[in-house]
Parts: structure tokens; sequence; C-alpha cells
């Protein structure tokens, strides 16, 4: 056996332990069943009429075989996407965005409006010192010269930088005034216990515990106008493939939804129970207070943010809020922007539908 | 040499050619072009993560390097001294072999609590990761040094401490330097896991931001940029473990 | 031992020593925990220990997590001494394939495996063999290294008796290559198998939901000090354990 020949053979079990692992990658991808949908959610309550509808058997009784993976953030799922993990989506307006302009997965529905980002400081401090800064919003506390130079400690490009900003534009300052530092709101938490930070923002649930810490709510979101829903997304190729189980999902979602008004205990049950088998601890009474702050659209409200001409649907203006905030941090390019705008990233047909089957 | 060159080409156009042809899909590689591409505007653009490739690098040498001259400072005489004097190795080892299998990212928590947040902690990480190179390899340096040169210096009469500066240091040298060399590769490993840690700059964060933002152009950049920083560091640690060598031999 | 000192210190202060350390360790962590109020003591750290051994943690006892994360390690580490055993021999053996391949792994050498995750991700999805890829990288670069530079540091005489006394290729690997480069070979490995071990705290960040890294992920984002140093605790302990193990094994497999 000369040279060549070793080589040749050598290559050939290369070849051969590359193709174990391709095997075992076989594995990995989710059966493309056409009765089956692929679901990502996130421990977050846009996700939890989905997750009802699932264990309830809703799902099933629509004719539809459900698999749902949870994630930890929005751009997990979205990662999940780029490898065709999943068909449809519950999550929040701005991994929605950049799932868009990567993979062209578009936008079901909006089904709440994400309001739950509080900003605390410590009972020393000098924003908590000041309040009526202001006018017409009581409730926060501090002005320009208490929050300037401060370091803010909030996870870049999402929902609650957005609102950040727009608190400090309330305030008469700009990003460049503070110090943001980017941390997970789990970490926030435990830095700023820990001393680190003048101002930290998070959400709930962690949020639930900021009160106990003798921390001091100096702003909170529904104070203040930065809207920032929350929705429901589907891959293109779901939506090219499977449209009918995707419409039939959408449909058990809201007819989910629909049961709220009545019985915020029952949702709180099962936020209770998504959370906690997802490594979010939670107590009843927590997950109470977790589902009593949202306001969920109902099918009729949901389509009628679709109302309207073309591009300046209500629709249309929450999502150009959100693509305006990432123009001005430089993460999108205007380019991405007018892409947007051109009404390739929502998809209501199905929802208009289901509105009219109802109506 | 050159060979390498033709090699690495190779490789850059096998990847255009698999993605442009369609055998790889773009949406799951994007081709060496489009990461070039990156790599240039990147250069002088801050965005989307705020900052210049230029200013990630900065960021992330300097804590590195931090990291890896704290490393070094406090690992090799530490290692010295747990190979030539038992008592030491007895205090030393313990604590040695209970913190060192712990990995950087186990250590952010702890880390945030005693130190901040700031490039201290991260620097602090990297420190943890790249003195166990250090230990080792000056412990087993030590270690090695043959017994017949110490008995030699014992019979010269030559107190513990000259045996210790004149013999044994010099002979673990070559064990050293590889030990400073793994350190350093250590240092620049443990740098992505550290700058999970409350970053606002560095090429580990970039990735972070390419991964939130999904540009894989930019992830493959930062991915590239510290390989390619690796790969000249070790070289450049090697040119001077030459010459030093060369320099002793000649001493 | 060489080197270590000859001057008479009592042999019972020296046995004194570790324990001495190791209480001495304690002590300061002990302090710290009562200064910063976050950080758990070494008592309660114990008791949470003890807890998670007997009570299940997301549904699932402490020796299944273990379990979990040995698996995606060891599968990882058995496609790593192929893979590496493979191309260090290709690399020391044939001068070409190391000029024209070397550089492309030496620039990749150093990327560490975590910022490998959002093109594994893309690639293999959030299943098993994402986690598995994770481990490999971590695991295949010790191997490959320490096997070519075992293959290439080969005695030249010892091959060239091999072939004058007739030694066909397959012969010359078998019988000369891979045993003289056993000892590099076993050092790779054993590096090999603290970094998968390492990696997989990185890896379980891919939507994990069993394993010691993924509780190490999941007390970071909460919070809880306790479980993190218990994680942490057992991770280092099993990392240790390997080191242990392997150096007993290289004395049975390889005592030249």
């Amino acid at each position: 056996m000369n040279h060549t020949q070793l080589l040749h053979r050598t290559t050939a079990f290369f070849l051969a332990v590359l193709s174990l692992t391709a095997a075992l990658t076989g594995c990995s991808g989710k059966t493309s069943d056409v009765g089956q949908l692929n679901v990502a959610l996130q421990t977050t309550a846009q996700g939890v009429p989905a997750y009802i509808a699932e264990v309830e058997g809703i799902d099933a009784q629509a004719g539809l075989t459900v698999s749902s993976t949870v994630f930890a953030s929005g751009p997990a799922q979205n990662e999940a996407l780029g490898a065709n993990e999943w068909d449809v989506a519950t999550m929040g307006a701005p991994p929605a965005i950049m799932a868009n302009l990567a993979y062209d997965a578009r936008i079901l529905a909006l089904v709440l409006m994400e309001a739950s980002t509080e900003f605390f400081v410590r009972p020393g401090s000098e924003i908590a010192q000041v309040s009526g800064a202001v006018p017409g919003y009581p409730q926060i506390l501090g002005d320009a010269d208490t929050w300037r130079g401060k370091t803010v400690l909030c996870p870049v490009a999402t929902t609650s930088h957005f609102i950040l900003l727009t608190l400090l534009e309330m305030l008469g300052l700009t990003e460049a005034d503070i110090n943001i530092i980017n941390m997970d709101v789990g970490q926030a938490y435990t830095a700023f216990k820990a001393g680190q930070g003048d101002v930290v923002t998070l959400w709930d649930p962690v949020s639930f515990s900021a009160e106990d810490e003798g921390w001091v709510r100096a702003a909170y979101g529904p104070d203040i106008p930065a809207y920032t829903p929350c929705v429901l997304v589907a891959s293109q190729k779901a939506i090219d493939e499977k449209p009918e189980q995707v419409k039939a999902w959408l449909k058990t979602y809201f007819d989910v939804v629909g049961q709220l008004s009545g019985d915020s205990a029952y949702f709180a049950g099962h936020a209770y129970d998504l959370l906690n088998d997802n490594n979010v601890t939670i107590t009843q009474e927590e997950s109470l207070l977790f589902i009593q702050r949202k306001k969920f659209f109902t099918l009729e409200e949901a389509a009628a943010l679709f109302q309207g001409e073309s591009g300046s649907t209500q629709a249309d203006q929450y999502l150009n809020a959100i693509a305006d905030f990432f123009v001005g941090q430089g993460h999108i390019s205007q380019e991405d922007r007018e892409e947007l705008l051109a009404d390739s990233i929502f998809y209501p047909m199905f929802l208009e539908e289901l509105a009219g089957e109802a109506g | 040499m050159l060979r390498g060159a033709v090699g690495i080409c190779g490789f850059l156009l096998l990847w255009e050619c698999a993605v442009q042809l369609g055998a790889v899909s773009a949406q799951q590689l994007c081709p060496p072009s489009q990461v070039a591409a990156a790599f240039f505007t990147k250069l002088a653009d801050p965005r989307p993560d705020g900052a210049t490739l230029g200013a990630h690098f900065i960021a992330s040498s300097s804590v590195a390097l931090g990291g890896f001259l704290l490393a070094c400072l406090i690992g090799l005489p530490l290692g010295l001294a747990m190979g030539y004097y038992q008592p030491v190795y007895l205090l030393a080892n313990p604590i040695f072999e209970l913190l060192r299998p712990i990995p950087p990212i186990a250590w952010i928590p702890i880390v945030t609590l005693l130190l901040g947040i700031g490039a201290q902690a991260r620097i602090f990480i990297i420190f943890l990761s790249a003195v166990v190179p250090c230990v080792i390899n000056a412990y087993t340096g030590i270690r090695h040094v043959p017994e017949r040169y110490i008995h030699v210096g014992q019979s010269l009469g030559m107190s513990r401490w000259r045996i210790f500066t004149k013999i044994c240091i010099p002979c673990a040298l070559p064990t050293l330097f590889v030990g400073v060399r793994l350190s350093l590769n250590t240092a620049w490993t443990a740098l992505v896991a550290a700058e999970m840690m409350a970053s606002v700059r560095g090429l580990g964060y970039m990735i972070q931001m390419g991964r939130l933002l999904i540009q894989p152009d930019i992830i493959i950049t930062g991915m590239l940029t510290i390989g390619s920083t690796g790969a000249l560091m070790s070289a450049l640690l090697s040119l001077i473990e030459k010459r030093l060598t060369k320099w002793g031999a000649e001493r | 031992m060489n080197g270590f000192s000859e001057r008479a210190a009592p042999r019972r202060l020296l046995r004194l020593l570790p324990l001495l350390s190791l209480l001495a360790f304690l002590s300061v962590w002990h302090l710290a925990a009562l200064c910063t109020d976050l950080l758990a003591t070494p008592l309660d750290t114990a008791k949470a220990l003890a807890g998670m051994l007997f009570f299940p943690t997301s549904k699932v006892t402490l020796l299944h997590h273990v379990w979990a994360s040995l698996c995606r390690v060891l599968a990882a580490y058995a496609l790593a001494i192929a893979a590496g055993v493979l191309l260090g021999v290709l690399f020391g053996w044939s001068r070409r394939f190391h000029d024209y391949c070397y550089p492309i792994f030496e620039l990749l050498r150093p990327i560490p495996p975590i910022a490998w995750i959002p093109l594994i991700i893309m690639w293999l999805g959030i299943g098993e063999p994402s986690k598995i890829a994770v481990c490999f990288i971590g695991s295949v670069v010790p191997i490959l290294v320490n096997t070519y530079f075992g293959v290439s540091r080969l005695d030249p005489t010892y091959l060239k008796s091999a072939k004058i006394l007739g030694a066909g290729q397959r012969a010359l690997l078998t019988h000369v290559i891979l045993p003289g480069a056993l000892p590099s070979i076993l050092t790779g490995m054993k590096v090999a198998l603290s970094s998968g071990w390492v990696c997989v705290i990185a890896a379980e960040m891919i939507a994990a939901r069993k394993g010691l890294g993924y509780l190490i992920i999941r007390s970071m984002e909460s919070g809880d000090m306790v479980h993190i140093l218990v994680a942490m605790i057992l991770i280092g302990s099993v990392n240790f354990l390997f080191s242990w193990l392997f150096s007993k094994l290289e004395g049975v497999v390889c005592p030249w």
C-alpha cells in the first residue's frame, strides 16, 4: 500500500465519521408532518393562551397536533427559526422585526401590549427624592439632573430599552446622558442587589421581588407612552405549506383569550405551570398579578388594529415606532425599515378571515 | 508558508462556491465575500452594535492581556514555589485543585458579587482560567529538574535559594514558556465567556449582538477575528520564546 | 521527590497543612458570605447539595442531570477521539497535508466553542446533536494537537528500522506510529475530557431541559446563589474525578 492509498483510506474513514455525525444531525430536524405544528413559546404572558390551548386539548379538538418548545428569549427563538425548528411563535415585537428582516417571518396578530417594565432605584438614591418633574405623570420619580450620569442596568435592543429611551425623552435627556450597562434582567437583579448600578430595569415576574428588597419604583411601563406589542409570528414556510394549521392555531389562541375576560384565576393557574415548569419561579399570588396586569386583545380588537389604509393602520404605527428605535440605535438600516413599512411584516389575512367568520 | 496560504485560499474558495452554487443554503452560512464585506464595513462603522471593530478589538485585547499578565505574575511564581517548597505545595494545592476545574462561565455570578461589573471583573474571570497552565507548567518544570543538578549545587555549598534561582528556574524555562503560551491561549478562549458579563464592547459582545440582530456575517467576522488574533499571538509568543531560549543557550 | 526541602520540618505539621489550607478557605468563604449577604455559606451550600441529591430539581433528580450532561460529553468525546487521532496522524504523517491544511486549523482553533454556538444552531438545530457538537469542538482540539505532536516527534530511527525490517504502511501505522505516539495521545485525551466537560455548560445553553450546565444557567438567570454554588461544586468535582480516573488509567495502559 503506497502513500496515496493510505491517504485515501484515512480520508474514507474520516468521511465515515462525518456521515455518522450527519446521521445524528438528520435526527435533529423536526418531522414536518402536515398535521403537525411546531410552536415556539417563551415564559411570557402572550404564551399562556397557546399553552392552555395545547394542554387543555383545545388544539387537539381542532385537529392540530402541536409540539411546543419553550425558549429563554426572543433571540433564542430566532436562532431556532434559522434552523427551521418552528412554524409559529409568540414573541415580542423587537425579535419579530429581526425575524422578518432575516427570515421573512410574518406577524399574524398583535395580542397584547407589553408594559410590565419597571425601573427601580435604591431608597437612598437622589432620583427617589424628586417627583412631579414630568407634567402629567406624577408617578415618575427624578428629573433631568438626578437621572443624568446614572448607571442604568438594562437589556439593550429590547422593549425595555425602548421604554427607557422614551422615559429619558420625557425627562428631557438622551441616551448619551446616562450610562447603560447591557444586562439580562435576571443578572441585573442580582447585580443591583449586590450594589452595582444606580437604576435597574426589571420586568415581571422578576420585578415582583423588587419591592421586598426595599427598592423604590422610579417609573412604570404603563405610565410611559411607549407602545410595545407582543405578537404571534409565523414562518413564511408555515404560511405557504400549512395555512390551515396556522389559521386553526390562531383561532384556538383567540378562543382561549375569549375566556380570559371571565377568569383570571384559570389563566393564572396555567401561567403558574408554564413558568415554573420552565425554571421561572413564581408563586400563585404572583401568577395572578402577572395575568391581571395584562390586557389581551380580543379577536375583534386585534383585527381592528389592521383597519385603515395600508401603511397607517394602528398596527403600522406601533411597529414603526419600534423600527424607528432600532434605526436610531443603528441596529437596522433605513432600507430595512422601508422594507418593514411596505407591510411585508404583517400577514393579517388569517386574522381578518377569523374576525369575519366570527362577526 | 506558501502552501499554507494556498490551503487557506483553497478553503475560502470552497466555502464561497458551496454557498454560491447552493450546496449550502445562504441562510445557513454566509459566503466569505459577505463576511469580508462585513469586516471592512465594521472597521469604520459603529453600527449595529455601537462600536467599530477596532474599538471592540482593543476592549477585548486589553481585558484578555490584563488577565494573562496577572496570571503570569501570580501563577508562575506560585507554581515555581509549589514545585520547590513542599509546605507551599501542601498549602496551595488543595485550593488550586478545588478551584481549577470550574469553567469560566460558572464564575460570573460570584465574581459579579465580589468585583462588580466593570472591566476588573472580566479581567479576573480571565485570570482564573489563565492562571491554571501557568501554575501547572511552572510546578512541572521545577519537578522535572534532574536530581543530580541539585546535588551538584548542594555539593558546591549553594544555599537553597541560590539553587532555586540559579539552577532550577533556568532548567524549568522551556516548560515555563509552554505554560505561558498555553496561558495566553486560555486567556483568549475565556474572553468570550467573560464578555457575557455586562459588556458594551468587545469581540464577544459583538458576536452576541450579531446573534440578537441576526447578522451571521458579523458573527463570523467576530469569530474569525478571534481566531486569527489567537493564532497571531501564539506565533508571536513562539518567536519570542525561540529568541529567548537561543539567548539563554548562548549564555 | 527532588527539590523538596531537606530541612527538618515535623512530619505531623506537614500533613496538617492541606487540612489547614482547606479550613482557611472555608472560613474565608464563610466570612465573605456573612459580609455580602448574597453569597451562601458553606453550610447552606452543603445542605442544598444534600437536598438536591434526594429531591428532584426541574422534575428530574440530580443524578439524571449529571447523567444527561455526561452522555453529551461522552458522545462528543468518542467522536473527538476518532476525528482527532485521525487528523493528528494525517498532519504528522503527511508533510504536504500538514502544509496545506494546518494553517486552516490554526485559524479555527482559538475560536472558543461558545462562539460557535450560533452557527451550530443554524446547522444542527437545537436538539442533542448541537450540544454534542459544542462539546466536540472543545474536545477535538487537544486530541488533534497532541496526536500531531506525538506523531511528528517520533524518533525517525524507529520508522527507518521498521521499514528496513519490511513493514508495510499499515503495520507501520499500527505497530510503530500509534504506540509511539500513545503517551501524547493519552495526554491529549486527558485534557480533552476535561475540556469537553467544561464546554457542557456552553452546550446546555442551547435549549436544554436537563443537565448540570442547564442547572447552572437557570440558577444564574434567577440569581439563586446557593444552587449556583452547588452546581459549581458538582461540575468541579466531576472534572476532578475525570482527571484522577485518567491518571490511574494512564498508568495501566501506558506504563512506559
